[in-house]
């Protein structure tokens, strides 16, 4: 199958590694109704986007707006209720679950959460053997607990002896966390999906992880979908921002114009909300404040799913669908006035 | 000093582990709160800042106690103080915010129920006017029809709705002082920040003092006046907030300020501390922070550092300082 592929500034091409087709995930809420119909909670509602080959693309938002079952479903670990997922040009939702199981070496993903991640009465060994003896079968028991001590040491725990026998608990949450990305390019996946690696971290480890992401990409070339709800992580990781709100993308751009640019009043206020560790520039920013609450996902607002937060909405804004539309060198940003200029 | 509403010296909290080692998460800490000031402990996880709140009001969870010091408030030393003194001080004159409002509102009894239930208690008032001063108080913290939320439970409010009730319930009984532990910790940004603008609007406006416990030095930029500073059960650095943010002194400070993320600029490559926080059970006998440390050298060697005034009211606790 034919995939799109852009050239960068510098005449490099960006090959197209994973594409989301008018993803959708509707979640059906038992024993309630809206206007008579169904309910559903609208967990993930119609996104499209691209994920280039050793590029990594952030997506943010805050809790509840669907990010995490965003990233499961691109995984196919939640399943669809619309939507294609290719990668490399091949829907995944319509592989035999024999091809899905081929499929998830080249798939994977880093949990949070990394202590339920990690079998707690499995040695660290075990945790990164299993996986290599399950798709290599043609490797010895020697063969593949040498793959494993490699694992360690790309990640940073080295010597890697000392550490094979031991057990999670005995690990720091930054030492865990190291396990739970050599777990996921055990079998050399291409794309990981990484939902909200640091934020159980202290400021202090938080680098030494990001900077190990920054490196496994560059070694061996991955892309990355970095679920996080933290724009300074946004800022040190992506190479690209999709910012979500209620199921929906309402920006997506470059990070440097993300940054210079913030489009989506959304995405303006997470931005000015996020604290600056500086007490001058602190004192002197001007944060945005959100009008109420998030409406619930069940009974999502008409047209813009944003407006009954936004400063800037008017009678338009309440009756017509913004859609994801260009306002300038490939920045996207779903909001009609702004595609208009008027703010 | 008259105006120092609390004075903290040299508190010890200590534990006896199962496995027979005592270890004191809070180790000869000395901090003062003068009137209506807000005073930020900042640290990472697991450096005694939520024990040293827990420590003020005397709330340690068992078999932990205070080993050694004094809590000093309004001249009174808490550590010396009867259950019912304990009592009438908790709540009444000094209140606490934490982290988690579901663990701590009771999630079978109205929210109007909760309040009117502290205020009773605690000025003693009729039902009815515990009543008026619920409504008042959440009227205070801003909360949207304060009559429909007075009859809802806990699980029936948002996050951000749950943790202006605990300020609420923390305001009730007009306290002298407040100790907030990680009050915006699990909120999203955007109702962090309407939180930190409301909490420090009001203490700000009834000249309460505020004990702001955190770990992002993000939050404590903005509302704080004065910063101790923790690290493996000890306060490293006290000062301004300038102080701290502008001239850090112990090398701990330095290299957390030094880690923390901006969404000022792309970084290629991401500062942090080398190592890990030593094991409370296994703290070097000298500078806890010593094997981490960058500007170690022989000054270090073989004795614990002491307080040292860098400037007057900036101390570090680093024997680059000694003199």
């Amino acid at each position: 199958m034919e995939r799109e592929n852009v050239l960068t500034e510098d005449g490099e091409e960006k090959r197209v590694l994973i594409e989301a087709k008018n993803l959708q995930r509707l979640i059906r809420v038992r024993g309630r109704k809206v206007g008579g119909k169904p309910a559903y909670v609208h967990a993930v509602d119609g996104v499209s986007f691209k994920v280039y080959e050793n590029e990594t693309l952030a997506l943010v938002g805050e809790s509840g707006c669907g990010k995490s079952t965003l990233g499961k479903t691109i995984l196919n670990l939640v399943p669809p209720t619309g939507g294609e997922l290719l990668y490399k040009g091949v829907n995944i939702y319509g592989l035999s679950p024999d091809e899905m199981r081929m499929m998830r070496r080249n798939m994977q993903i880093v949990f949070q959460d990394i202590g339920a991640s990690l079998n707690p009465r499995h040695t660290i060994e075990q945790i990164l053997m299993k996986p290599i003896m399950m798709f290599h079968p043609e490797l010895s028991n020697d063969e593949v607990r040498e793959r494993a001590k490699q694992l360690l040491e790309t990640v940073g725990l080295s010597p890697a002896e000392a550490y094979m026998l031991r057990y999670p608990h005995e690990f720091s949450g930054g030492q865990r966390q190291r396990i739970g990305i050599a777990r996921a390019i055990a079998l050399s996946p291409k794309f990981i999906v990484a939902d909200e690696p640091v934020s159980a971290l202290d400021v202090s480890v938080r680098g030494q992880i990001l900077n190990l992401f920054n490196e496994l990409k560059r070694k061996l070339g991955l892309s990355y979908l970095f679920i996080t709800h933290d724009m300074s992580v946004v800022r040190s990781i992506a190479d690209r921002v999709a910012v979500m709100y209620l199921g929906k993308i309402v920006e997506l751009a470059d990070a440097d114009d993300f940054f210079a640019d913030t489009a989506h009043p959304y995405a303006q206020a997470i931005l000015s909300a996020t604290p600056i560790a500086d007490p001058e520039l602190s004192r002197s920013r001007e944060v945005i404040d959100l009008k109420g609450e998030l409406p619930s996902p069940v009974n999502v607002p008409a047209g813009c799913r944003f407006c009954t937060r936004c400063r800037y909405a008017t009678d338009e804004c309440r009756s017509v669908e913004p859609e994801l539309e260009d306002i300038g060198g490939g920045h996207l940003c779903a909001c009609v006035r702004r595609v208009r200029g008027e703010i | 000093m008259q105006d120092k509403l609390l004075e903290v010296t040299d508190l010890t909290t200590t534990f006896k582990l199962q496995s027979g080692s005592v270890v004191s998460p809070v180790d000869h800490a000395s901090f003062f709160v003068r009137k209506g000031e807000v005073v930020g402990i900042v640290g990472e996880s697991g450096c005694g800042k939520s024990m040293t709140a827990t420590s003020i009001i005397r709330l340690i969870p068992p078999p932990g106690k205070i080993t050694e010091g004094r809590v000093l408030f309004q001249g009174k030393d808490v550590v010396r103080m009867r259950s019912q003194e304990l009592s009438a001080l908790r709540g009444a004159h000094i209140s606490t915010i934490f982290q988690d409002p579901l663990t701590f509102l009771n999630p079978v009894y109205t929210i109007g129920r909760q309040i009117g239930e502290t205020v009773r208690l605690h000025l003693g008032v009729s039902k009815e006017e515990a009543r008026k001063r619920t409504l008042e108080v959440l009227d205070m913290v801003k909360i949207p029809a304060p009559e429909r939320v007075a009859k809802s439970y806990p699980f029936e409010l948002s996050g951000g709705m749950r943790q202006r009730v605990l300020i609420a319930i923390a305001m009730c009984c007009n306290p002298e002082l407040i100790i907030a532990d990680e009050p915006t910790t699990a909120l999203d940004v955007t109702v962090q920040a309407q939180i930190l603008s409301l909490l420090t609007g009001l203490v700000r406006e009834k000249n309460i003092s505020m004990i702001l416990i955190t770990h992002d030095m993000g939050i404590v930029a903005d509302v704080c006046d004065r910063l101790y500073v923790m690290y493996a059960g000890q306060i490293v650095e006290s000062g301004t907030l300038d102080d701290i943010f502008y001239r850090p002194a112990h090398p701990y400070t330095k290299a957390l300020l030094n880690s923390v993320l901006t969404i000022k600029e792309r970084r290629e490559v991401i500062a942090s501390i080398p190592g890990v926080v030593p094991d409370i059970e296994h703290f070097p006998k000298d500078c806890r922070f010593g094997p981490r440390c960058q500007e170690r050298c022989e000054r270090c060697a073989g004795m614990e550092p002491g307080l040292e005034e860098v400037s007057p009211g900036h101390f570090a606790k680093c024997a680059l300082y000694r003199r």
